[in-house]
């Protein structure tokens, strides 16, 4: 009896390791596959432990957004490029801190519309801010670049365990300066995952991210100096072309330092986890 | 007379006695009242806010000459009034000071016969909070270095860490965990570095070695504190002014990266292993580590950025209560003056309602106290305090070094800007904290007919915070924020002087029935918001 247990199990790892080994094989074309005029929502959702050292003292305070991000497609060239218009339908952000506990709608996001141009791959080809957001301080437009994100694919075929990387420097022009944004990010094929009723690929992904810059404030020069490392996993459902999930943990460590009427260094940790949903009504 | 006849009697006796006390009592302080709402005027409180805002104070920024012209003005106020000197006088040295790392430091490990040298920034980076000297020593792993009988959590239970330099995990156990026993996912002020060291220099350690913490954490990067010195983008001259007078022993503190962990524990995924085991047992697994010895070295330098509390004190004239002692301060620092701006623009924070009002209240309180035919029965020490802006340091500075017991320090009343917004209302800040204090300072504002606002979330940021953690109870009055707060915009035209004046008087009732009473007040609530 038990070795015919045995026997069986055998057979059963030998048949599960023969699959996989046909399953490795294969190749896949990872490409997006938006289609004109139809409007494809987000749920983002994003949670974050911050400390910030200030004057000598460790302050905690915590924040979580949620999001509902509308990507409607514009148009779709002939040589495969999708021209996009993301916009914000629902922002609300909470915030709880020694000094206070807030929780905002951001109307001031919502229905902002920027244009980005990608190719099939992801590729980010242009970008236009249609609406521009007010008062938008230091995010100055990071918010409107941040939504319009998507995940570069790879150039080739790729099978499972194959790896591809993508490298951006961004600029945000922001109150009288600059932060350089520079992030690198390694993506692995590593199998296949059913995820929200959706046949997806997994697609595992570690990034390094830095961030310099220097700003103005009320007479204050303002530089920013810092960097992290995000890890996540992407599923995307080849088949619909999209990402259904994308899961992510990101540790930041940034220091803002003021001169001026006031001197100061603040070093900042940020710990987030952030998980974005395709929403399927 | 019958018992029963002698008994009423005597009881009407005492009743007639109390109700005449009561309302002998009561008549002295309508007369300290009345007579200090004849001093405390919106005329005085205009004759100081316009002077400690004045654009010749430049915004009083610490340390500046400007700031030390608005001391010598309440020090002569003090005087003319006829307060006190406390040691010979108006003036406390608070020792303030810019830490900038020297070159001087190194971090090496000693193991099987060699010797490991690891390099700053990349592999290990001093804290702000590090000593100036040299360590060497065994290393004792001890967890998170959380002592917190609050949660029944102890990494230093059973080991020894006196003279050993020690190695902490980051953050706090169980940190992901929404039924963590430390306050599910959000942090305690037990994961706080400074906590952290302080615990670890109490249990005798010698060194701090920090990590973060790698099973919930994907950037171990040891970057302790950014140092200009070790950044292509930070200047020198964002580099804060620190309390250096902080009788807080201190060591040699570093954050580690991978490399030295690798050195220490064999590799990452060990010290993984070690600090999932304590997260799913919540036991200490605290040990040395064997084999390996640590010579760790920091060096800073520190630039004298001193300044100075002002200090006026009365007297009590109670033989006993005398010794006891009631605080009325209130900052008169602020932030200074543009130094990149155009010759046409207004470049000066005049800091009228932060805090010239709150510190024009407690001069004029002063002078309303020094005006009163009888002394109250408990001293009062009236303090201006330096530095607020700089991270309370006037009064950090006070407690660490108070002129006079804490334990005989019966209460704070702080005033921290009460010249702004709605004449009517005023924010208090201790209802939950201080209810004794509240109740008397309630029934004293009956006759001022302010609509006292309890404020909590405002309780994080003035100098009644550093009284607080020394548990002293404490009053803070306040006028509730505004769009001119820190802007050039700040300034004493923009100040409603009634209101001042009338802030000014209801402190004055609270404090003179503080100084006359005899009794201890409770601080209920001493959770520490930073």
């Amino acid at each position: 009896m038990n070795k015919l247990y045995s026997l069986t199990i055998l057979a059963v790892i030998a048949i599960a390791l023969s699959a996989s080994l046909l399953f490795a094989q294969d190749s896949y074309k990872l490409e997006y596959k938006f289609q004109k005029g139809k409007t494809y929502r987000f749920n983002h959702i994003s949670n974050s432990n911050i400390t910030q050292e200030m004057m000598g003292k460790e302050m905690k305070m915590t924040n979580a957004s949620n999001m509902t991000i509308r990507v409607a497609v514009d148009d779709l060239s002939k040589e495969g490029n999708i021209a996009l218009i993301v916009s914000v339908d629902s922002a609300k952000n909470t915030t709880k801190s020694p000094m206070m506990d807030t929780t905002m709608i951001l109307n001031n996001i919502i229905g902002k519309r920027t244009k980005i141009t990608v190719s099939k791959i992801g590729a980010v080809l242009s970008r236009e801010v249609i609406d521009t957001i007010k008062n938008e301080g230091m995010m100055g437009g990071g918010s409107q670049r941040g939504m319009a994100q998507l995940t570069k694919l790879p150039e080739r075929e790729v099978k499972i365990g194959e790896k591809w990387n993508s490298t951006t420097i961004d600029t945000i022009e922001s109150m009288g300066g600059k932060i350089f944004h520079t992030s690198n990010i390694e993506y692995t094929l590593s199998g296949k995952e059913k995820k929200q009723n959706h046949d997806c690929l997994k697609i595992d992904y570690t990034a390094t991210t830095s961030d310099t810059g220097k700003m103005m404030m009320n007479g204050m020069e303002l530089f920013v100096e810092g960097g992290g490392k995000v890890k996540g996993i992407i599923y995307f459902d080849i088949k619909l072309g999209m990402t259904v999930v994308d899961e992510s943990t990101t540790d930041n460590e940034q220091t803002m330092a003021i001169t001026g009427q006031q001197n100061m260094t603040i070093p900042m940790s940020i710990s987030s986890k952030s998980t974005k949903t395709l929403l399927e009504k | 007379m019958s018992n029963k006849k002698k008994s009423i009697a005597r009881n009407l006796f005492l009743i007639t006695l109390s109700l005449f006390l009561f309302s002998c009592a009561h008549l002295g302080f309508k007369s300290s009242n009345s007579v200090a709402d004849k001093i405390i005027t919106p005329e005085l409180m205009k004759q100081h806010i316009f002077t400690l805002a004045s654009d010749s104070m430049k915004g009083r920024n610490t340390p500046s000459p400007e700031i030390d012209s608005a001391a010598n003005y309440i020090a002569g106020v003090f005087k003319s009034s006829g307060l006190q000197t406390v040691n010979g006088s108006y003036f406390q040295k608070v020792g303030l000071g810019i830490i900038s790392l020297a070159q001087d430091n190194h971090l090496k490990i000693s193991k099987d016969g060699g010797e490991i040298s690891f390099k700053i920034k990349t592999e290990f980076t001093p804290f702000d909070m590090t000593g100036n000297q040299e360590v060497n020593g065994q290393v004792v792993f001890v967890g998170y270095g959380i002592t917190a009988p609050d949660y029944k959590y102890d990494d230093y239970k059973d080991i020894d860490a006196n003279g050993k330099i020690v190695f902490i995990l980051k953050h706090e156990p169980q940190e992901n965990d929404s039924n963590s026993v430390f306050k599910g996912i959000d942090e305690t002020e037990h994961s706080n570095v400074s906590q952290k060291v302080k615990n670890a220099i109490a249990h005798g350690a010698v060194g701090v070695l920090i990590a973060t913490d790698p099973l919930n954490h994907t950037s171990l990067t040891p970057r302790g504190f950014p140092w200009p010195s070790l950044s292509k983008t930070l200047p020198k001259d964002a580099l804060p002014t620190v309390l250096i007078d902080d009788e807080i022993k201190k060591v040699p503190v570093v954050q580690v990266g991978e490399e030295v962990i690798a050195n220490l524990f064999g590799d990452v995924d060990k010290l993984k292993e070690i600090q999932s085991q304590i997260d799913s047992t919540m036991q200490p697994h605290s040990f040395v580590i064997e084999n390996a010895t640590v010579s760790l070295k920091t060096s800073i330098t520190v630039e004298d950025k001193s300044s100075q509390n002002v200090i006026g004190y009365l007297e009590g004239s109670d033989p006993k209560l005398k010794d006891e002692i009631l605080i009325i301060g209130g900052h008169y620092d602020h932030v200074g003056y543009m130094k990149q701006h155009a010759d046409t623009v207004d470049y000066i924070f005049n800091g009228a309602d932060d805090n010239a009002s709150g510190t024009s209240a407690v001069i004029a309180v002063a002078q309303a106290f020094s005006a009163m035919n009888q002394k109250p029965k408990r001293s009062v020490l009236f303090i201006a305090f330096t530095g607020e802006e700089k991270g309370l340091m006037g009064s950090r500075s006070y407690v660490n070094k108070p002129l006079f017991p804490l334990d005989q320090t019966v209460a704070m009343l702080n005033i921290d800007m009460v010249g702004r917004n709605g004449i009517d209302s005023l924010y208090m800040v201790s209802e939950a904290a201080c209810p004794d204090l509240a109740q008397i300072n309630e029934e004293e504002n009956k006759e001022i007919g302010f609509t006292l606002v309890d404020e909590e979330k405002l309780q994080g940021g003035s100098d009644h915070m550093s009284f607080q953690k020394k548990k002293i109870p404490f009053l803070f009055y306040h006028s509730g924020l505004h769009s001119d707060l820190h802007k050039v915009s700040d300034e004493p035209e923009t100040i409603n002087l009634e209101k001042a004046a009338k802030a000014a008087q209801l402190v004055f009732r609270t404090a003179w029935r503080i100084a006359n009473d005899d009794k201890k007040y409770k601080l209920v609530d001493s959770k520490t918001l930073f």
